[in-house]
């Protein structure tokens, strides 16, 4: 403590979640547009309603794909020490985790159908208390950071 | 696997048929009593409602009966089917109709065999079995009806370690405290719920006058109070019993209150009519909480619970400890029945927050509490504050369009907010010492949670820019129980300062693992 964790995620990251994200906005604007129709068509709403979802829907987009991505990658930190995994993360409210490897329980990589397409796995660290994931990192430095966190962990395991 | 040649356990199982128990009989109608209660009280209320109406037709009973016999055969199956037995230090459950499942639990793994009994239980001298294990998420099996004498044995034979304690006179005369009839009463009297009662049912009564077609005016309502002086006394008498009742409530849920502590473990035995039992290991105490409810802080009254991971058929158990001791009784309690919340770290703590290489020992009870820092106090009242203020603004202008005689009533709910803001920064603390750290904070109720720091799981301090700005910081630590507690506003030296507590249980840990290899 308490210098920022030295770990960044991958940069990939940015365009997985700009990808995930442009999913998302397409299907909110599915969604949006068909409930609009309906109440158009059906209900006979007045003709300026659709405008709303049309801002929601473009809001969204400009966020989900043009802003966050970048500041989320930009704040994104992690470090493992010997003792503990440190992870710093959040935009507006920005949070920094420690986890004591004495708490690992378990540790797993997962991975998305894009994230495979760009080589891209997350690590799950799991306590008694919930699951903490660093989000996007290359399959080797998660594969080895995986490995590296339940080496640690287990030099603690006949701890209560 | 070699299941050709030798499979002794498993067919040992399948022809001992000897060892398999059912439950007690009278459990097919306990659970037929709890499946109709549960799932055909809106039917019955039906029913009633047209007998009522006079509108019952035979086909109506035919019906209603046909479905009282559906459950009953179907529980009667279940109950045929339900077996229990143990062998080899294993509790076996067979149980299914239409899918039988097989229930296989070591011995080893099994953390509590708790007893409950309710009314009918009881007459018959039957208890409820209810076996918990460690890290399970929900309760592992549940006999609704053995004798007492059969749940006796089951337990000598799932812990015989446990049993063994409570019974061999040699060992230390397990601690035990019985709550006295008179902090009973207290308990029920001072309880939140008999008052959330009598709130709720004079409000529906403020709901009715309205009905009765009165003007909204509280003179009006006065002059008719005056008219009907009877009708007023009723309902005062009306809802000062319905209060009574709702004590009575707690009085019979609580009752008999029992706290047992033999060797590391601890039981809480409580109910009059319904006898329930809860016991776990003091290890699996994540965290203790000293709670003051709003009508027990003035008395200087406090009620403990204890986090427990894995217990219960919610795994974030909250167990009731003991109901309710007075402030200063409470540091001789905890040494009696938790030392281990008691601070016990030798080791000097590091940031110099307690001085000195003498060994730290002091019951927790004693752990100095930190305010918040003083600019914060703003920010709580503002946090408070800000939500009610739109609320009471359209109350106001809504109360002035239907001409309401006292409009501006409404200003009463930010200052309301206001107070508790006040309130909550003024409680809000907390403290660290050796490996205990402890944290008070309030919502109504002022709450202080003392949690050993191997029960933190995770540590989270996180700030907006606001706070960056003013150097305050938010933490928050989650514990196995599911459970998380933490601050707004503390300082962000001191959120340093805690990371390092946190991280400094591992000096002595890693200089042993390097002295080991």
């Amino acid at each position: 403590m308490r210098s920022e964790p030295a770990e960044r995620i991958d940069p990939r990251a940015l365009r997985v979640w700009i990808i995930n994200g442009t999913i998302k906005t397409i299907v909110l604007a599915v969604v949006l547009g068909i409930s609009a129709a309906v109440a158009l068509m059906v209900f006979h709403w007045p003709g300026w309603v659709p405008v709303i979802p049309a801002v929601i829907v473009l809001l969204y987009g400009t966020l989900e794909i043009g802003v966050l991505p970048e500041l989320r990658w930009k704040y994104w930190r992690y470090e493992v020490s010997e003792e503990e995994v440190d992870l710093q993360r959040g935009i507006w409210l920005l949070k920094r985790t420690l986890l004591p490897l004495a708490r690992v329980q378990h540790v797993d990589t997962r991975q998305g159908l894009i994230m495979r397409r760009y080589g891209l796995a997350s690590v799950a660290i799991s306590t008694a208390a919930g699951v903490h994931e660093i989000p996007a990192l290359s399959v080797e430095v998660a594969d080895e950071l995986r490995d590296k966190i339940s080496r640690l962990a287990r030099t603690y395991e006949n701890e209560l | 696997m070699n299941f050709g040649t030798k499979s002794p356990g498993w067919r040992g199982h399948m022809k001992m048929s000897s060892n398999k128990h059912r439950l007690h009989p009278l459990g097919i109608l306990l659970t037929a009593i709890k499946v109709i209660k549960d799932l055909a009280l809106p039917l019955l209320a039906f029913m009633a409602s047209q007998v009522l109406r006079q509108a019952l037709s035979s086909w109506t009973i035919t019906l209603a009966v046909a479905l009282v016999l559906a459950i009953l055969v179907m529980v009667a199956l279940s109950w045929y089917r339900f077996t229990y037995s143990t062998e080899e230090g294993v509790l076996l459950v067979e149980h299914g109709v239409l899918v039988r499942n097989k229930i296989v639990i070591p011995r080893e793994r099994i953390q509590s065999v708790d007893f409950n009994q309710g009314l009918l239980q009881r007459l018959f001298g039957l208890v409820s079995v209810q076996v918990e294990t460690a890290g399970g998420k929900k309760p592992e099996v549940v006999l609704t009806a053995v004798t007492r004498r059969e749940a006796l044995e089951l337990r000598q034979m799932l812990m015989p370690s446990a049993v063994a304690v409570e019974h061999d006179p040699q060992a230390e005369p397990g601690l035990h405290k019985n709550l006295s009839v008179g902090y009973l009463l207290l308990f029920g009297v001072t309880s939140g719920s008999g008052l959330g009662v009598v709130l709720a049912v004079s409000s529906g009564l403020w709901a009715t006058l309205d009905d009765i077609g009165l003007e909204t005016k509280v003179i009006e309502y006065y002059q008719w109070f005056v008219e009907h002086g009877s009708t007023v006394a009723l309902v005062a008498f009306l809802l000062v019993f319905i209060w009574l009742l709702a004590v009575l409530g707690m009085v019979l849920k609580y009752g008999g209150f029992r706290l047992t502590r033999t060797g590391d473990r601890i039981q809480m035995v409580y109910g009059l009519l319904h006898r329930r039992q809860v016991s776990l290991p003091v290890r699996r105490i994540q965290a203790l909480r000293l709670s003051e409810g709003l009508l027990r802080q003035p008395w200087g009254l406090v009620t403990l619970q204890v986090e427990s991971a894995g217990y219960g058929p919610k795994s974030a158990e909250k167990a009731l400890l003991w109901p309710l001791i007075r402030q200063k009784d409470l540091p001789r309690f905890l040494q009696e029945f938790l030392p281990e919340f008691k601070s016990e770290e030798k080791r000097n703590v590091p940031n110099g927050t307690v001085g000195g290489m003498s060994p730290i020992y002091g019951l927790i009870g004693e752990v100095p509490l930190r305010q918040l820092p003083p600019g914060t106090r703003i920010r709580y009242v503002m946090r408070a504050l800000l939500p009610s203020a739109p609320i009471a603004a359209l109350l106001i202008v809504w109360l002035y369009h239907i001409g309401f005689a006292y409009p501006l009533l409404p200003l009463s709910l930010p200052l309301v907010f206001m107070v508790m803001g006040l309130w909550n920064h003024r409680d809000a603390g907390w403290g660290l010492r050796g490996n205990m750290l402890s944290i008070r904070y309030r919502v109504f109720s002022r709450t202080k949670v003392i949690v050993p720091r191997r029960c933190v799981q995770s540590l989270t301090i996180s700030h907006t820019p606001f706070q960056h700005r003013a150097g305050l910081a938010t933490f928050n630590l989650d514990l196995a129980s599911e459970a998380s507690f933490g601050l707004l506003h503390i300082s962000a030296s001191d959120g340093i300062e805690l990371a390092g507590w946190l991280e400094s249980q591992h000096q002595t840990h890693q200089a042993s693992i390097r002295k080991h290899f």
